[in-house]
């Protein structure tokens, strides 16, 4: 971009505005040049002119110091690009974030006024290079040497100079127009339209706080006065004051030009400020100075900028500067390049400075709060949030409600640290929030009301219009997805389950069990083909009486695998899908995949994968290599959902199973994990077992496993208050219940219960015993067990408690990997939130436990992402072959100042090979033959040759059996 | 300096007269011909710029021509990086 000539100066304002229409405006300026050239500008600012404090930029008012049209544009230009693009802005070795430029633009309004004097600069650029002055002919008496009127000395201040200097000050201004120091002062103040066009712009933007005047040279930076020496002592010694005309201009006399010792310290941290920035592109340090240095002037811009605020009441205080960029007037443009970077990086440093300064630029980001879908008896946040642009404290204070105009229910409010912002050193745009809180009241209604907010530094008050409404606790429709493939067969590796399907039979019902009332349950088996056992159903309450529940429970009684049977696992998940979809009336759709093997025939799941849109949960009972899990890991994640792998099972994994059906479960219906211990037991203990609950959490499951369906535990709860809840006192109590089934008891209470004064935040206990007449009861069974004998024997019966809670606060893990062969890079990323709001800032630890696969055991300490953001991570390597478990666990306080802690499983696994890419039917040489199977078995059913036409093939000498039997066993080859 | 500047009319760049590291005063002023003379004369150094001309010349090359930005319709780029 050479010079600009000056149509192009003109022109590059219009596209600006026409580009960047929402924080560009075009403004054209009222007064045509004496030339009759339309003049512009443009107001750089998101908010209304009358919104922020403005700064004014003028350029090239001295028609020969060419550059500052250039840097008026490109400052324009620049901050237009990087605030529309999110960019930072860099100038040599001075860089601006993208904050920065948001908060200029969104803190402030720009004026620029490129041009001031295009037809001077028409004639500088064309005729005489040095030429300063306007092109008014007027006073020229048609000398074309005498043309021009200085338009840095025709302002009305002190233009009268004769009147008001001394005569020995050697005031920089004339009455001749013909003075070749082309200073001329012009035949009145504010003769000249283009002068005018300045006042005019501080006349109608009077939000103007700041004006910086461009001109050329000598790399300095000039602030008030420019008349005389500055002094702070006597306000009496003023240039509006006539006792002391005649008297100005004159160093080390009596006069001095009076200017409050405030202003002067908050004007020079704004020249500092433009200077530092400007040095830091390439190291040329402009002096800083009030601009009386250079000499004495009358009617200058930047002297009547400052001067209107004490002659004018109504006129805004305007800090104004005089500019002088680089060491010559024209130089060659690649040093003018060089210029704009420096005085553009000064400019947007001023800006910055200025913004710290200026009065608090606040918008209120949510014009209103909306509780859009809260489900019943469910708690939720919002947040007003407001975005400051200040380096002040700002404080944000509710003054009134939030208070209820119509509906059920109430609003309420949430400690908010962050509603008071302490003063900042440097500019950044801060958000402040406040916390609002609704808990739904009943489906279908709707509250509204509003709330009253003061920043109690300015006093500027904001009422906020609040809506909620409230739905039905959402629902979920389950399917479970078993395996029954041939392997299943296969020993279990734990006492007292002969079989891999024995292991899924004692843990699969768990889920059947628990899942909450109105939720839907279906299940699909699959082997190398996929049969639906139960379509989805919705469940009734928990316990023996429900048929669905029943149902369900009798189908996994009875899945028996399948000797010959394949895995295919996408044939499984696709019957899963299409159950799901014929499902209608649920919120979400889910399935839990359980599988022992890798997929062996099709369909696979990369197959299937892109038809899946329901959350996949997945439970895999074996080692990676058996599992090669690198399908079933992309589905789960892809979904939402996770996966589960066992690793080899041994005998002290009973409830291994168990607990991921607990956690898949967990998942499903968006409950959080409270508490997950394990022990023994034996007669005569006591386990007095404690967990908190706090203010966020609806409801409780308090579950406990065991390892027999005898009812040899005996298991109560005991409130904060010491209030013992048991089976018979569940069963009066509104809102609690609870249920033993095979191999689980569980209690399920809505909070607060009502029992006493209402029990819900506090310490809570779950405390077992042991029936001893059902513990030899127990231990008679076990003759044909003798290993398991001793061990119960010697340490008592085996269970497992789980405390879930329905809850506002949730600890949503994942783990990602990168790459599934050994020594890839393990990361698990907690996310930890209470109503939505990121639980951080110290507030709460997070921590993961883990094992490796040779059984040795390692701790990770999850630290937050950044501060405040709720989001823990942490990695560790995984050099060795196999599964990984990870027990995530976090412990904080709430926002109320209540304990909290929460657990969550999960499962890495690396093995080799694990980066091939998973299996699909396309690539499975299997995949012919298979389908040939199907078309032979097809064709020799009964459906196709009748038992007539067999009997008569029999009588020739066919026989059909055997012919079946020959395919079928080339078929399992 | 100051004599010089109150009797001859200098026509001055805005940033006025300033001082070397040596303790001398300088000012950078565009004048006649006739008028540096007056000076040397009168025992001031005074260095005249004989290419300025050749400069605005060569600075005048440097203008951009017609409108590239076609009256409002192409924009102009800045020259900060955007990063």
């Amino acid at each position: 971009m050479p010079y600009l000539n000056v149509d192009e100066v003109e022109s590059a304002l219009i596209a600006l505005a026409g580009d960047f229409p929402a924080i560009c405006e075009l403004i054209v300026l009222p007064n045509p040049s004496v030339e009759e050239r339309t003049c512009h500008a443009v107001r750089i600012g998101k908010a209304a002119s009358t919104d922020r404090d403005a700064v004014l930029l003028t350029g090239a008012v001295h028609a020969r110091e060419w550059g500052g049209c250039e840097i008026c544009v490109n400052v324009a230009a620049d901050l237009c690009e990087a605030y529309t693009n999110s960019t930072g802005l860099g100038y040599g070795g001075k860089s601006f974030t993208h904050d920065e430029v948001k908060a200029i633009v969104e803190g402030l309004n720009l004026i620029i006024f490129a041009d001031v004097n295009p037809d001077g600069r028409h004639f500088s650029q064309t005729s005489e290079a040095l030429w300063r002055r306007n092109r008014n002919p007027a006073d020229s008496g048609g000398n074309a040497s005498c043309i021009g009127v200085d338009l840095n000395r025709n302002q009305d201040f002190l233009w009268d100079f004769p009147v008001h200097f001394d005569p020995a000050s050697d005031v920089n201004t004339s009455t001749d127009p013909c003075s070749p120091t082309q200073n001329y002062r012009g035949s009145a103040a504010t003769s000249e339209p283009e002068a005018a066009n300045i006042v005019w712009l501080l006349d109608n933007h009077s939000r103007t706080r700041w004006y910086l005047d461009l001109h050329s040279s000598g790399e300095t930076m000039l602030h008030s006065w420019g008349n005389d020496e500055n002094q702070s002592a006597d306000a009496s010694m003023n240039f509006a004051n006539p006792a002391f005309d005649g008297q100005r201009g004159v160093s080390g006399d009596v006069y001095g030009e009076f200017i409050p010792a405030g202003d002067l310290t908050e004007i020079v941290e704004l020249a500092n400020a433009f200077r530092d920035s400007l040095q830091a592109v390439r190291g040329i340090s402009y002096t800083v100075g009030p601009a009386y240095l250079l000499y004495p002037t009358s009617g200058a811009n930047d002297d009547y900028a400052y001067s209107r605020h004490f002659t004018d009441a109504l006129s805004n205080k305007v800090y104004a500067y005089t500019v002088e960029w680089g060491t010559e007037f024209q130089p060659p443009w690649a040093e003018m390049e060089n210029v704009v970077a420096d005085v553009s990086a000064g400019i947007l440093g001023f800006c910055l400075e200025a913004l710290c300064q200026s009065a608090f630029s606040v918008d209120l980001q949510t014009l209103s709060v909306n509780f859009n879908d809260v489900p019943e008896a469910e708690t939720t946040a919002r947040a007003i949030v407001f975005s400051v642009i200040s380096c002040q404290a700002a404080t944000f204070q509710i003054v009134s409600g939030p208070a209820v105009t119509s509906g059920p229910g109430s609003f309420g409010t949430l400690p908010s640290p962050n509603a008071a912002l302490p003063a900042a050193a440097a500019l950044t745009i801060r958000e402040a929030r406040l916390w609002l809180s609704f808990t739904g009241t009943n489906d279908g209604d709707i509250t509204e009301g509003e709330v009253t907010v003061r920043l109690a530094e300015s006093g500027q008050e904001w009422v906020i219009p609040i809506s909620s409404n409230t739905i039905n606790r959402p629902t979920v429709a389950a399917v479970m997805v078993l395996d029954q493939s041939g392997s299943m067969t296969f020993a279990s590796g734990l006492p007292g389950f002969a079989t891999r399907n024995d292991v899924l039979k004692f843990a699969a019902p768990v889920f059947v069990n628990l899942i909450q009332e109105d939720n839907g349950i279906g299940i699909v088996a699959f082997d190398h083909d996929a049969f639906d056992r139960m379509a989805v159903q919705t469940v009734g309450p928990p316990g023996p009486f429900d048929p669905v529940r029943a149902t369900a429970l009798g189908v996994i009684a009875a899945h028996a695998p399948n000797p010959a049977g394949n895995t295919a696992i996408g044939d499984g998940v696709e019957n899963a899908h299409n159950m799901l979809t014929a499902a209608p009336g649920f919120d979400f759709h889910a399935m839990v995949v359980f599988t022992d093997g890798h997929e062996t025939a099709s369909k696979y799941i990369a197959d299937v994968a892109p038809l899946i849109n329901e959350r996949v949960f997945a439970i895999a009972l074996g080692t990676a290599d058996q599992i090669q899990p690198a399908a079933l890991t992309a589905l789960t994640n892809g979904t939402g959902g996770y996966l589960y792998l066992t690793g080899a099972v041994g005998p002290d994994d009973l409830f291994l199973l168990s607990k991921y059906y607990l956690q898949v479960l967990a998942g499903v219906t968006n409950q959080d994990i409270v508490l997950d211990p394990q022990g023994a037991i034996k007669p005569g203990q006591k386990h007095r077992i404690a967990f908190d609950l706090n203010e966020a959490d609806i409801g409780v499951d308090g579950i406990l496993l065991g390892e027999t369906n005898l009812p040899v535990f005996r298991f109560v709860l005991e409130t904060p208050a010491g209030d013992v809840i048991d089976p018979a006192v569940a069963a009066g109590t509104p809102g609690a219940s609870y249920t033993a089934a095979q191999g689980v008891s569980f209690y399920r209470m809505t909070l607060p219960v009502p029992i006493g004064a209402g029990a819900r935040a506090g310490k809570w206990h779950a405390v077992l015993t042991v029936d001893e007449v059902y513990y030899k009861r127990y231990l008679a069974s076990l003759d044909n067990y003798p290993d398991l004998y001793q061990k119960v024997k010697a340490h008592g019966v085996r269970y497992s408690l789980s405390i879930h809670s329905y809850s506002g606060i949730r600890l949503q893990p994942r783990l990602t990997q990168t790459s599934q062969e050994p020594g890839a890079t393990l990361t698990v990323r907690a996310v930890l939130t209470e109503y939505g709001i990121p639980i951080g800032g110290g507030r709460a630890t997070v921590r993961a436990e883990f094992e490796r696969p040779d059984g040795t055991s390692g701790l990770l300490w999850l630290t937050e992402t950044e501060p405040d953001s709720g989001i823990y991570t942490a990695s560790t390597g995984a050099p060795l072959s196999g599964v990984y478990p990870f027990r995530v666990l976090a412990n904080g306080k709430t926002l109320r100042g209540r304990n909290f802690s929460r657990e969550h499983l999960l499962t890495g696994a690396v093995w080799k090979g694990g980066d091939n890419p998973p299996p699909t039917s396309q690539d499975d040489p299997n995949e012919e033959k298979e389908r040939c199977c199907r078309l032979l078995n097809c064709l020799l059913n009964g459906s196709v040759i009748r038992p007539e036409f067999e009997k008569r093939l029999q009588e020739l000498g066919l026989d059909l059996n055997a012919l079946r039997a020959c395919i079928r066993a080339w078929c399992r080859e | 300096m100051r004599e010089i500047l109150r009797t001859e009319e200098l026509d001055l760049n805005c940033g006025g007269a300033r001082q070397t590291p040596a303790g001398e005063w300088e000012v950078e002023a565009f004048t006649s011909p006739e008028t540096a003379q007056r000076l040397q004369k009168a025992g001031h150094r005074v260095e005249i710029d004989e290419k300025f001309e050749d400069r605005a010349a060569a600075r005048r090359s440097e203008v951009g021509r017609g409108d590239r930005f076609q009256k409002g319709r192409t924009r102009p780029r800045g020259l900060g990086k955007k990063e």
